[in-house]
């Protein structure tokens, strides 16, 4: 081998260095995975099929919506739906054979992990979308969507893609073990249900992209959930995957939460500039503003009912005053009561909001009022039961205890009111589903049945150490026959 | 290089190591042997920064694994017992990927890659699946994954599991020549003929325990309370036993088809004095040899086979 020359290796495609060697993994990896061809010529077959069949049944003028509407559900379950699933069993897979370990031998952190998950399955979803464009375009020419339409899909669509892909990385990142992973995808699943059930309406109704307001100010929640929670998403992710910690990441779920605030305020302040009523669309924003919600109770539930990685174990040895934080309390007493002031003065703000649009505000107001201060008093309230029974075992019974607490109240508050309105009984009611009783307004609800997953999975996990401990004790009390031979 | 002090960790109720001290000098191959379930993996990921300690600390290159371990993994290649490769991507991907994970960048990369695979001798698989490989083959990609980055360190937990024979061979001969590079070498395994002949130093743990450590000669010593001989005859002689039997310091006589062993723990002159006698008492005297000890003897010595 001479020194001058390096030998190239005729096989392997040289990709720059300023790459992330973790995305020229990925991207390798993805590029030969069968799941990627299957996805595109599914997505070129079903594209092809839709066509046709508009074609064939709907001769009125508005075809092109439809054939729109039926490309947003397609390109809703590939790209929200199926690529996720990948990214997850990705993080799993890595997880599980170790592979994982052995990039943190590389000096890799925990962003580079993260972030280098994301590309292939970013990459497959951005090729689907693509791939949609010509049939997209063959809508247009039938009449009834604009360009700009097809704009704000792509771009929606493109949106929520990197949500649920981030979403799913985080997710990806819970267990180690079967049972952990399995619940941890049950889980997902029943969160891409009710996140698809909003989303999906929009497709089967065949509603109009942008008719009844701005088409900024209709993608403008779907813009704000992707803001605010990608960040939290892959912070969690990096957490759990680097040498820091856990799941904690208090401090960018408070800048999330802050700035997701802002972000609602221009939503606001340019909707009344625009003369546009909130009306129609402030389910889609108490939607995001739950959406945080549901994912502090998310990381919470998840602090304590997951142990941290082997590597994470680290940062907790040489940081003992981390452990109480880490592994018992979540995120933190404090840190968690700023964060529920945040989260308090956004649902004030949002409620009042929706209370100076309807003529009933005085419910909303009261039950705004009512949710701020539970959910002010609730995680030290949380802690402190923590702490009072001293076991982790009992922490997801404390959780679900709290949740159906604030159910409960909700409901007998909004019976005895002689003013009673549906929309705040659906708003903590994780079955609903009717738009028109709120149904899209569940998520703290949701949130409500993740804690109870998540007792589920912690339980689950405890009798299966009981039971291995148990073993290995009955093992090492047996004389062993083959150490006497 | 290693140095390992008071390294304790527990697994629940289930106390996995027990103040675990040692040192592997620079440039010395040593084996860390033990049952299964005696500490040695736990052991070897705590220097790997993958596990942390309950108790103690140990310093790779004067830098902590618990404090430092930034540094302590530019340091060491780890090779696991399990091999960690990729799905969907090819040997010269995977050893490409490690290389640019490592920092390694253009030609500097290549040049590397081309050497770790020419020295592991992967040159006509690179462009195969790393999931189709055999396993000493994937021992092999294993073995260049922890060498990409040129480590001065090289923890290596059970190389030569599940490989054949011939794999086990190539396998000892690529470790003598990583040695002879001056690379600090810790080989835990449980199969011990295949360290007798590589290693300088030895520890040896059972149960989260060390039972000994130190040079093999001096091991050897230290165990040895004397030393075994075989003495055969041209034909088998009945009275050799009793005659053995009446010498000073001779113990344990066995009888075999065409002589005896025996143990005699008197020192080399005593030795000479005995030899002497059997020639002189008209034994028909075809070969007198010391037996050596393996590592196997020692570790069976030294280990009493309690589970962990």
């Amino acid at each position: 081998m001479s020194k001058e020359e390096p030998r190239s290796f005729a096989n392997l495609v040289e990709l720059p260095d300023f790459i992330s060697p973790l995305t020229i993994k990925e991207l390798r990896q993805g590029t030969r995975a069968h799941s990627a061809f299957s996805f595109c010529f599914g997505t070129l077959l079903l594209g092809t099929v839709i066509l046709f069949l508009v074609q064939w049944r709907d001769q009125s003028e508005s075809s092109g919506s439809t054939v729109l509407g039926l490309l947003w559900i397609l390109g809703f379950c590939v790209n929200v739906l199926l690529i996720p699933t990948l990214a997850l069993q990705s993080v799993t897979r890595e997880i599980e054979s170790g592979t994982h370990e052995l990039l943190l031998l590389t000096g890799a952190s925990g962003w580079n992990l993260s972030v280098g998950k994301i590309a292939s399955p970013l990459a497959l979803a951005i090729v689907n979308l693509i791939l949609i464009l010509p049939f997209a375009t063959f809508a247009y020419f039938q009449r009834g969507v604009s360009l700009e339409d097809i704009f704000f899909i792509e771009l929606e669509l493109l949106l929520l893609s990197t949500f649920a892909i981030t979403g799913a990385i985080f997710l990806g990142c819970i267990g180690l073990h079967r049972t952990t992973r399995w619940m941890a995808r049950i889980g997902a699943g029943i969160f891409g249900l009710f996140f698809a059930g909003y989303y999906l309406g929009r497709g089967f109704n065949l509603m109009r992209f942008g008719e009844e307001t701005s088409p900024w100010l209709n993608i403008a929640p779907t813009l704000i959930l992707t803001v605010s929670c990608v960040p939290v998403f892959l912070a969690a992710a990096q957490g759990r995957l680097g040498r820091t910690g856990s799941f904690d990441t208090p401090q960018l779920r408070l800048v999330a939460v802050l700035v997701q605030q802002v972000l609602l305020g221009v939503l606001i302040w340019s909707s009344q500039y625009h003369l546009v009523s909130l009306s129609p669309r402030s389910e889609s924003l108490v939607l995001v503003t739950s959406c945080l919600i549901v994912a502090h109770f998310v990381l919470a539930a998840l602090c304590f009912c997951c142990g941290p990685l082997e590597p994470a174990k680290r940062s907790i040895a040489v940081f003992p005053a981390r452990v109480s934080r880490a592994l018992l309390l979540g995120p933190g007493v404090h840190r968690g009561m700023l964060l529920c002031l945040a989260m308090a003065g956004e649902t004030l703000f949002v409620l009042m909001l929706l209370g100076n649009s309807r003529p009933t505000g005085s419910v909303h107001l009261s039950f705004g009022i009512l949710l701020s201060i539970f959910f002010l008093v609730g995680n030290p309230l949380w802690a402190a039961i923590l702490g009072l029974l001293g076991g982790r075992r009992v922490a997801p019974v404390a959780g679900i205890l709290f949740g159906l607490l604030v159910n409960w109240i909700a409901i007998l508050l909004a019976a005895v009111s002689p003013q009673a309105d549906p929309s705040p009984i659906g708003m903590l009611s994780p079955f609903t589903n009717d738009l028109d009783q709120g149904g899209d307004l569940s998520w703290p609800g949701f949130a409500a049945l993740f804690v109870v997953f998540a007792a589920l999975l912690r339980l689950i996990r405890t009798e299966r150490e009981t039971r291995e401990r148990s073993r290995l004790r009955q093992e090492l009390a047996r004389p062993s026959t083959e150490a006497a031979s | 290089m290693i140095e390992v002090q008071a390294l304790q960790r527990t697994f629940g109720k289930l106390n996995a190591l027990e103040d675990v001290t040692f040192e592997c000098p620079a440039a010395t191959i040593t084996g860390f042997i033990g049952p299964n379930g005696a500490g040695k993996t736990t052991t070897l990921r705590i220097l790997a920064t993958l596990e942390v300690a309950d108790a103690g600390d140990a310093r790779i290159g004067g830098f902590s694994v618990l404090s430092q371990p930034r540094e302590v993994v530019r340091l060491l290649g780890f090779m696991p017992d399990f091999l960690g490769a990729y799905p969907n991507m090819t040997v010269v991907e995977c050893l490409d990927f490690y290389a640019r994970a490592f920092g390694l960048k253009g030609s500097a990369r290549r040049e590397r890659l081309a050497d770790i695979i020419d020295f592991v001798g992967l040159d006509p698989m690179v462009d195969r699946l790393v999931t189709k490989l055999s396993k000493g083959m994937r021992q092999r990609v294993s073995l260049a994954r922890a060498l990409i980055h040129d480590p001065e360190v090289l923890l290596l937990d059970e190389p030569a599991s599940g490989l054949d024979p011939r794999a086990r061979r190539e396998l000892r001969e690529l470790l003598k020549i990583l040695a002879e590079q001056g690379r600090t070498i810790l080989i835990s395994s449980h199969i011990l003929h295949e360290l007798t002949d590589l290693c300088d130093r030895v520890v040896v743990v059972e149960a989260g325990r060390v039972l000994t450590s130190g040079r093999v000669q001096d091991v050897e010593r230290a165990l040895r309370r004397g030393r075994s001989l075989k003495v055969r005859l041209l034909e088998s002689d009945e009275r050799l036993r009793r005659f053995l039997l009446e010498q000073p310091h001779v113990q344990q006589v066995e009888l075999t088809l065409d002589g005896a062993t025996f143990g005699f723990e008197g020192d080399e002159q005593e030795q000479v004095a005995l030899l002497k006698k059997l020639f002189e008492s008209g034994f028909p005297i075809r070969e007198v040899r010391e037996l050596e000890s393996t590592l196997e003897d020692l570790f069976l010595e030294l280990t009493k086979g309690q589970l962990q």
